[in-house]
């Protein structure tokens, strides 16, 4: 009887333990690819409702009265491209500063979509609804007023525009406007 | 002592299946906590899906809205529970009830939340819409004085069910409200609300013509943008929901006071289980959504000389 010469017939046990170990490691990569299913699925989701925002926030900001809320817009606070002259006129709003991010422009939202200061911290904001204008035309002209509505989530502490998208890490919408002359 | 080692001894075997049970046990633990997860990402999506379905063919319809102050556009309040039309207005879309000649994509277009006898009569945002005869665009009920009839001519209204569609089966609610012009002038309300100025305030009763006698009509003219407010829920939820325990549900959701958006008025009640009906099962009060979309009509420019 030659033992030597037969053929190994099994697996050895580390063998088989290690193929389980590859095994596993695959299954868990499969399962990290669910991973990322979840989260488009929650970027869709947001980005939805931030695209709705900008709907309304584009309402809010053309259609409120500068009279209605102190020159804020009525649901978000945020200024108003018009304001009313001392003979009771609606005209564009002096006040407007180009490509600025401040409280006056921009707004953190909690989970009921009602303003909150984007610098709070307990709670953060769920999202974020700025209107940066980019174009304000000298006084007494009749060219429209331009501006970027932007919706980020999640809120940032940003000081600039382009900050308010780079701290969001991209997950943002937004929509160019114009606002005729009153 | 060979013929021994040629197989596995029982040490061997049990510390190997300890070891697999161990990776066995941690991987479906992994891949049912994920499963869990994706099921619960995928209803959230699914919810906002059904919002978006009947926001985008909302806005398709009102795209192509017939603006005018000699055609009808309606809208009603209508009670959770009851059925009639919520928004009912003239658009320049397809629809069939018209023979092939005769239709030329102009259409009576109406939105509802109306028991779905496909689906044990649970409630659902339903889409009617019928073709105008080309024969009738051009009277399409006006008067003599200009004015449309005074209410849409029966003839031209989608009958349910046969011109009717299920829009959105996860939609249980809907409300409307409209943003006011700003105009800084007087406004009657339908509901005989009279405010002492526009401010672009949002009211969920339309704004109405003032010169037109008895009878009132929608001035859309005073209408800066159309608030949609929906609140939905997954199918999976609709599932384990019956008509009775959905209209109790849809019921919670007031309508918002003026000033007040939807979602601003509703979130939380979407949010707090506590706040809804407890003859609901929880894995329904828990799937509620709340959505809202605006979209222009009349939006704020300049409408005479000097607006003030």
């Amino acid at each position: 009887m030659k033992t030597s010469d037969r053929p190994r017939a099994a697996f050895s046990l580390v063998e088989v333990v290690l193929a389980l170990g590859i095994m596993a490691g695959c299954l868990l990569s499969l399962v990290a690819l669910l991973l990322v299913g979840i989260k488009s699925n929650q970027a869709s989701a947001e980005e939805m409702r931030a695209v709705n925002l900008l709907t309304v926030l584009e309402a809010d900001l053309r259609n409120t009265h500068p009279a209605a809320n102190n020159g804020k817009s009525r649901f978000f606070g945020l200024v108003l491209p018009y304001a009313t002259n001392s003979s009771g006129f609606t005209v564009y709003n002096p006040a407007l500063t180009v490509n600025t991010v401040s409280t006056a422009t921009s707004t953190g939202l909690d989970e009921n979509e009602n303003p909150l200061p984007y610098t709070s911290l307990a709670p953060r904001p769920r999202c974020q609804a700025s209107v940066i204008y980019t174009s304000v035309p000298a006084a007494g002209s009749f060219t429209p007023v331009q501006a970027r509505l932007i919706v980020n989530w999640p809120a940032t502490n940003a000081s600039t525009p382009q900050a308010l998208i780079t701290m969001s890490s991209g997950s943002f919408v937004e929509v160019n406007v114009t606002f005729p002359a009153p | 002592m060979k013929y021994r080692l040629s197989a596995f001894t029982l040490v061997e075997l049990m510390v190997a299946m300890m070891i697999i049970s161990i990776l066995g046990v941690l991987t479906m633990s992994i891949i049912s906590a994920t499963d869990r997860s994706s099921s619960l990402s995928n209803r959230s999506v699914e919810a906002s899906a059904q919002a978006r379905l009947a926001f985008d063919r909302i806005g398709i319809d009102l795209r192509g809205l017939l603006k005018r102050q000699d055609v009808n556009f309606e809208t009603a309040v209508v009670p959770v529970a009851s059925t009639g039309d919520a928004l009912r207005f003239v658009s320049m879309v397809t629809s069939a009830g018209a023979a092939a000649a005769d239709n030329r994509d102009t259409s009576v277009v109406t939105y509802r939340i109306q028991p779905n006898v496909d689906n044990a009569s649970r409630p659902c945002l339903v889409r009617g819409a019928k073709a105008i005869r080309w024969a009738d665009i051009g009277y399409l009920g006006v008067q003599a004085n200009g004015l449309p009839s005074a209410t849409f001519p029966t003839a031209y209204l989608p009958v349910y069910p046969a011109d009717f569609d299920v829009l959105a089966d996860g939609v249980i609610r809907m409300v409307i409200g409209f943003q006011l012009y700003p105009d800084n002038l007087p406004v009657t309300l339908a509901d005989g609300t009279s405010l002492p100025v526009s401010y672009g305030d949002v009211v969920y009763s339309p704004p109405v013509r003032s010169d037109t006698g008895a009878v009132t009509y929608v001035d859309t003219s005073r209408i800066s943008s159309i608030i949609v407010g929906l609140v939905t829920i997954d199918l999976t939820a609709l599932r384990q929901a019956d008509a009775t325990q959905l209209q109790a549900l849809a019921a919670t959701f007031p309508m918002p006071d003026m000033n007040r958006l939807p979602v601003q008025s509703w979130a939380n009640i979407a949010n707090n289980v506590n706040l809804t009906p407890s003859s609901v099962p929880l894995s329904v009060r828990q799937a509620l959504r709340v959505f809202e979309r605006a979209y222009p009509m009349t939006p704020f420019g300049k409408k005479t000389s000097g607006s003030r």
